[in-house]
């Protein structure tokens, strides 16, 4: 059970206790772009709740996206202050504003995100536990990343506004996709001060 | 005999892919309710709330529990009375149900062509992972199961000392789970296969992590380790979405079977709680 303290806190941050834990975790709700002054007040364990734009990218539009970097090639999004899904989205059917949709494994991804964070990427969003270079790699390049709830993704639905392939459309679910959201519910996993919510929660 | 015709099968395979990507089963249901009661920290609460609201919202609103619609299996069983019209073509027809299926439904299409190289998605899923036995029981039985990436990648095989004993098994689980469990959205069902052969203890693992929560194993020995399993998986605190908790997983359903002197070969499969699977029978 979770007591709300205080329902008026400046920028719409909220203090609510944890019953169990008696530790305090902030309910904090943010819009993108996430520049480093919004990013510098996350804690991991922080709860978020992220609306604006955003942009999917899994495995093999990164693999693009590194060619591209590679071979000097403009890139179909800009990384600055980015926040990238990894995700495959499911069809969106006719009539709903989009298909089922959550993070897919992101650890995955590790080997490939240097290059993104060091053109200005500032939070990630998947699921499950990455690499220690990556967690480093957060604090190096003022990124976060966030945790978003895995196999709920027609509950998940419910909180994008517009979903629409943006570029490398012929990889299907794996293509770019533009994202708009609202109140998006994440957890902070990962900060820019070498908070882990995986190591802090299996500690308690 | 009984002639069973393909468009018979092909829309009763279209039926149980929607089924299972829309509805959690019973067992899996009354399984996240019972861990829920037993649960003590709110974020974990939350978590196995949203986990039946999600699976609410994707059966009013036809929407996939899980983005990720999976590998396609299709399991058949021919029962001693059935006769399979044009069964030479059997897995094509198959495929094809299981390409209309996701289409019709606006499931994801997953499935690459090369694995190593070009890495093309196939647009409809196909091919389905089909196999089919013989069984006792009149009629066919058919039953579908959706395994997504995300847990497909946290399947291990591991080829044993026969020496060791049910604790290296328990050790071994619990290493798996506290180094990948949180890439496979916990809570998961812990399914582990021990013996037969390497590519056998393989299938044992997945039929284990597919079995009904409520189906026990008929062995004692086997059943108790699977509870010790289950107990020492939730003393990790991992939790659900690895938030902390103790709803590591719902569940450890072991399969066994009997191997060459030299062997134990171990497989564990950590399956996420987004179990899609469906079964049916035809009997006419």
């Amino acid at each position: 059970m979770t007591i709300i303290l205080k329902g008026t806190d400046i920028s719409r941050m909220t203090k609510v206790i944890n019953s169990d834990t008696e530790q305090f975790q902030n309910v904090i709700y943010m819009d993108t772009p996430l520049k480093e002054e919004k990013i510098k007040r996350l804690r991991s364990g922080d709860m978020v709740y992220l609306s604006g734009t955003i942009y999917g990218a899994r495995d093999a539009a990164h693999k693009r996206i590194l060619d591209s970097i590679d071979a000097g090639r403009p890139l179909p999004l800009k990384l600055k202050d980015m926040t990238i899904f990894y995700v495959g989205p499911s069809p969106t059917p006719p009539g709903k504003r989009s298909g089922s949709i959550g993070p897919t494994t992101a650890a995955r991804m590790d080997g490939i995100t240097q290059p993104l964070l060091e053109r200005g990427l500032k939070a990630m969003i998947g699921k499950g536990k990455r690499s220690l270079s990556l967690k480093n790699m957060c604090a190096e390049y003022r990124a976060v990343y966030f945790s978003a709830p895995g196999g709920v993704s027609a509950y998940l639905s419910s909180k994008i506004c517009s979903i629409e392939a943006s570029a490398y459309r012929d990889l299907g679910a794996e293509a770019i996709f533009k994202i708009r959201v609202k109140d998006f519910p994440l957890f902070v996993a990962y900060d820019i001060y070498g908070g882990d919510i995986f190591e802090e929660a299996a500690a308690k | 005999m009984k002639n069973i015709k393909i468009t018979t099968i092909k829309t009763a395979i279209a039926e149980l892919i929607a089924q299972a990507s829309f509805n959690l089963p019973e067992d899996i249901k009354e399984a996240i309710l019972k861990f829920r009661e037993k649960e003590t920290r709110s974020s974990a609460v939350k978590i196995l709330d949203l986990i039946i609201k999600n699976e609410q919202i994707a059966g009013k609103e036809r929407l996939p529990l899980c983005q990720d619609c999976g590998n396609t299996y299709i399991d058949l069983e021919v029962g001693p009375d059935v006769f399979i019209e044009d069964s030479a073509n059997l897995c094509r027809h198959i495929d094809r149900a299981v390409a209309e299926a996701y289409k019709k439904n606006y499931l994801r299409m997953s499935i690459v062509t090369d694995p190593l190289y070009e890495r093309v998605n196939t647009r409809d899923n196909t091919p389905a992972l089909v196999t089919i036995r013989y069984g006792s029981r009149p009629g066919l039985g058919i039953s579908v199961t959706l395994k997504g990436g995300g847990s497909e990648n946290c399947s291990y095989l591991s080829m044993e000392n026969p020496s060791a004993g049910p604790e290296r098994i328990i050790e071994m689980v619990l290493e798996i789970v506290r180094k990948n469990v949180t890439k496979c959205c916990p809570p998961v069902i812990a399914g582990i296969g021990i013996g037969s052969t390497a590519t056998e203890v393989v299938r044992l693992a997945k039929a284990a992590a597919f079995r009904r929560l409520d189906i026990r194993n008929d062995d004692k020995k086997y059943r108790m380790l699977e509870e010790r399993i289950l107990e020492e998986i939730n003393g990790t605190g991992i939790g659900p979405q690895g938030l902390g908790g103790y709803t590591t997983a719902i569940g450890c359903n072991i399969e066994y079977a009997p191997c060459h002197m030299a062997t134990l070969p171990v497989s564990v499969f950590l399956q996420c709680h987004s179990l899609r699977r469906a079964g049916s029978r035809i009997l006419q």
